[in-house]
């Protein structure tokens, strides 16, 4: 059986008076995905999540949202109750408290009385806000107030979420506390849209990824795969004895490649291609004919290496 | 117990609740009751103090001239008419009737002066906040109506002045009714004026979907047209209590009933008129709640809303070309005036934006090129008459000639009474109809201006258009040259009809000058759009190939 797709676009684009700001995007997004778009400045980013929140009207494609697809000029009422976007500015009401801004945004996606109080207090435990409910939200810090717009943005349980930009601008704590409530809505079934600057976040979070460049979506695939097709895997290894026999022997392999004796150090790393199998072989053999290993680490490059790699050159 | 109301009302209308959360505090509240209670004492206090009062009075000067004494008493046969009078106990007789309709009709302009003026105020203060601020984005994405969210906007964002109003209502309502007045007048009245507020501030809430953002410029926009309104249904609110005091026409006729014969009448049919006006202006709200950068209206509602506006306008048409078999020049020349202004508001309502325009250019010639290329002269058409990211130049002069329907026939008639007249009429309608095609023309080119403020570039290029002719003529004729000058230089300008005087020639040639600068500007415009459109495509083409 195909999976359901949460998301999925037919030749989106955006185009503001003469800048192409996405450029015939067609995006697949399966169902309890957590999907990474990953790009600089200006790829087109914010102007994707914008048009697939409804918050921007595309100058042509189409977007279906769990297989409906999203009308022009209409108020689209039955498709706003399964989207929760979070913006990179959260602007906020100041003067109302916590609760009452919560519960307003409860009753603008028409949750029942009883079902909104629920929520509420789930929603603010989840965010770690429940101290705070009878604050007002001038008072709050930039970290509980990115929080508090999370729990705005899920206080209706939507089944999609996308979220701009959701850690910029916060401390290593807000960040981490804030990829913690992620993983639990992800746990929860929600699928997730997610684009950020800092990869190592994504990497840890996604199990997807999209790469936009200039407007294009250059790369879109399983996390997994693209380690496995773009990542080159690397080995780093330490020795006792001699460098120069270390070096003859990885030579002899057909897997290794790049080989570099590292200044300094009694360490060569190397660039591989084989399985984790081909690498405990290479190991083996190594030990075999009595080289001195003392540190023998597989390491991949990361999705920062890969992003800079291959979104420019796809765009270029 | 505030509390719980609140929460109630929210559960029908989200947005009156978070508009009541924030302003609807004890506090608050006593505010403006003691306010209220406060502007109606010095109202009260006012009023008694223009009272004749006993030690004023001079024993050896008995002549005392005051608006509330009772004239009426007489005194063995001596009329006493212009002079206050005395009871035995040496206090004055005063007609306290009249002075309960001044106080009456002093609130009746207060009431709706500050209620219109302070909602109006709120709102757009409120809305610019909003949009400065990017919340309305979040309540936009929410899947609430437009309607909801206004409406919520509406009746909670200026609660406060509302409750001060109810609280003016019982001594309004008991002035009234002491004053001689029946409930049903009094009815009618505070529904017309309840119409006007809700016209108007609906209009506020559409001024800044439209970008407006200075709340106290729409205050003092508003109160200057804003005493008109007021000034008739208040007229016609004296003349219910005294007739004495204002004129009941019969002469204003709509589809032969005298709308102004009777005050309840007026009153109700200006309700219905602003009503008809808000409903149209919360379609345009619905619209640009749903898309901010569309058309106020669309094409098609442009001819709905264009058809019930020549209605209206033929129910006092009719009756003024019928007035004694004899039309009214003055009533007729006012009406075309309206419709004229009416028929001009369609180009900033139908003006499409750069983007759509553009988008549409493209798209159009692709869906041409690839699927209908041996239609596309009819794909165009129906495009133009019906698309909103279309130019509106056509949609323009198919409301004109809508209007034509109704302006012909009048011409026609006056042609029997007056040829020449009818003919200069008739002139002075083509003319009138060319100068706004003329000036929407110019519109759709200021679009394709390089400029940051295109909105205010193409505002003032017409308005220049509109105005040049205009004062040209206007100085021309201080300075008193030719008249034959001064009144071609008419026919260019919106007071075309002015300028017919002058017979055949200078009409043919106006027109034909006329027709040759909107064939120009069109064909300027398609070659801009062309080039838009062809550029486009083919930097997307090319973006393609890569």
């Amino acid at each position: 059986m195909a999976t359901e797709l949460a998301i999925r676009t037919e030749d989106l684009t955006k185009q503001f008076d003469r800048h192409i700001a996405v450029h015939g995007v067609d995006l697949a997004v399966a169902a309890g995905e957590v999907y990474g778009l990953i790009g600089p400045n200006g790829a087109g980013k914010t102007t994707l999540m914008r048009m697939l929140a409804t918050a921007e009207e595309p100058t042509i494609g189409e977007i279906y949202i769990n297989g409906e697809r999203l009308l022009r000029d209409r108020s689209n009422a039955n498709l706003k109750r399964l989207l929760g976007y979070l913006p990179d500015d959260f602007p906020l009401y100041d003067d109302l408290t916590v609760w009452d801004y919560l519960d307003y945004f409860a009753r603008l996606y028409k949750l029942t009385a009883e079902r909104r109080q629920r929520r509420l207090y789930d929603v603010l435990e989840l965010v770690q806000l429940s101290t705070k409910r009878n604050s007002k939200i001038a008072t709050l810090s930039r970290g509980m107030k990115q929080r508090l717009s999370l729990a705005r943005t899920i206080i209706h349980e939507p089944i999609l979420l996308l979220l701009d930009e959701p850690v910029s601008g916060l401390d290593p704590i807000a960040r981490m506390q804030f990829r913690q409530i992620i993983k639990t809505l992800q746990e929860a079934g929600m699928t997730i849209l997610i684009s950020s600057h800092v990869l190592s976040d994504l990497a840890e979070l996604c199990t997807s990824v999209g790469i936009m460049e200039l407007g294009f979506l250059v790369e879109s695939c399983q996390l997994q795969d693209l380690y496995q097709r773009l990542s080159r895997q690397q080995i780093l290894i330490s020795t006792l004895g001699d460098l120069e026999a270390l070096k003859r022997e990885l030579k002899a392999n057909s897997l290794v490649s790049d080989i570099e004796i590292l200044p300094g150090t009694n360490q060569i790393r190397v660039g591989f291609s084989g399985t984790e199998q081909d690498a405990a072989d290479l190991l083996r053999s190594l030990i075999h004919v009595r080289l001195p290993i003392t540190n023998f680490q597989c390491t991949q490059e990361d999705l920062e290496t890969i992003f800079l790699k291959l979104g420019h050159q796809q765009a270029s | 117990m505030l509390a719980k109301i609140i929460d109630r009302v929210g559960d029908a209308n989200p947005q009156i609740f978070r508009e009541l959360k924030e302003r609807l505090t004890p506090r608050n509240i006593a505010i403006a009751i003691v306010g209220s209670l406060i502007m109606q004492g010095l109202v009260l206090l006012y009023f008694y103090g223009q009272l004749p009062t006993p030690d004023s009075f001079n024993p050896v000067n008995t002549i005392i001239n005051n608006n509330y004494c009772d004239f009426s008493f007489n005194e063995k046969g001596r009329t006493y008419d212009d002079l206050c009078k005395l009871d035995g106990a040496g206090h004055f007789f005063i007609n306290w009737q009249r002075w309960q309709v001044d106080v009456f009709t002093c609130l009746s302009w207060i009431l709706p002066f500050g209620l219109i003026l302070s909602s109006v105020y709120m709102l757009v203060a409120d809305l610019v906040q909003e949009e400065k601020r990017g919340t309305f984005n979040f309540i936009r994405l929410s899947p609430q109506s437009a309607q909801q969210i206004f409406a919520g906007k509406i009746l909670g964002v200026p609660i406060l002045v509302y409750i001060a109003t109810v609280f003016i209502l019982p001594l309004h309502l008991y002035l009234g009714c002491s004053a001689g007045d029946n409930i049903l007048f009094l009815s009618s009245w505070y529904l017309a004026i309840g119409s006007l507020w809700f016209l108007l501030a609906s209009a506020a809430v559409l001024y800044v979907l439209l970008g407006g953002v200075q709340a106290i410029l729409t205050v003092i926009a508003v109160s200057c047209p804003l005493w008109m309104p007021i000034a008739a249904i208040n007229s016609f609110a004296s003349s219910a209590i005294d007739p004495r005091l204002s004129p009941v026409s019969t002469d204003v006729c709509w589809f032969g009933i005298a709308i102004a014969s009777n005050a309840i009448l007026f009153n109700t049919f200006g309700s219905i008129c602003y009503l008809a006006a808000s409903y149209g202006v919360w379609q345009a709200l619905e619209r640009r709640y749903l898309n901010p950068i569309t058309t106020l209206i669309s094409k098609s509602q442009s001819y709905v809303a264009n058809l019930c506006w020549q209605l209206w306008i033929a129910g006092f048409v009719i009756p003024a070309l019928a007035l004694n078999h004899h039309y009214d020049a003055f009533s007729l020349g006012l009406l075309a005036g309206m419709d004229f202004t009416a028929l001009s508001l369609l180009i900033p309502m139908l003006l499409p934006n750069k983007q759509a325009l553009q988008d549409w250019s493209r798209y159009r010639r692709e869906r041409v090129t690839q699927k209908h290329r041996q239609f596309w002269r009819r794909e165009l058409v129906q495009d133009l008459i019906h698309n909103d990211k279309s130019p509106a130049l056509l949609a323009i002069a198919l409301n004109i000639a809508m209007a034509m329907v109704m302006w012909i026939p009048v011409s026609i008639v006056m042609l029997f009474n007056d040829f020449t007249h009818g003919i200069n009429t008739l002139a002075g309608i083509g003319l009138g109809a060319s100068v706004i095609l003329i000036y929407s023309a110019i519109a759709h080119l200021g679009l394709f201006l390089n400029v940051k403020k295109r909105k205010l570039w193409i505002t003032a290029l017409v308005a220049g258009v509109i105005l040049v002719p205009s004062l040209g003529a206007w100085f021309l004729s201080i300075i008193d040259a030719p008249t034959e000058l001064v009144s071609f230089l008419l026919l260019f300008s919106p007071f075309a009809a002015m300028g017919t005087s002058q017979g055949g020639s200078s009409i043919f040639a106006a027109f034909a000058a006329q027709l040759a600068i909107l064939a120009v500007l069109t064909h300027q415009l398609q070659r801009k759009i062309q080039l838009s459109g062809r550029s486009q495509t083919q930097e997307m083409g090319d973006g393609s190939k890569k």
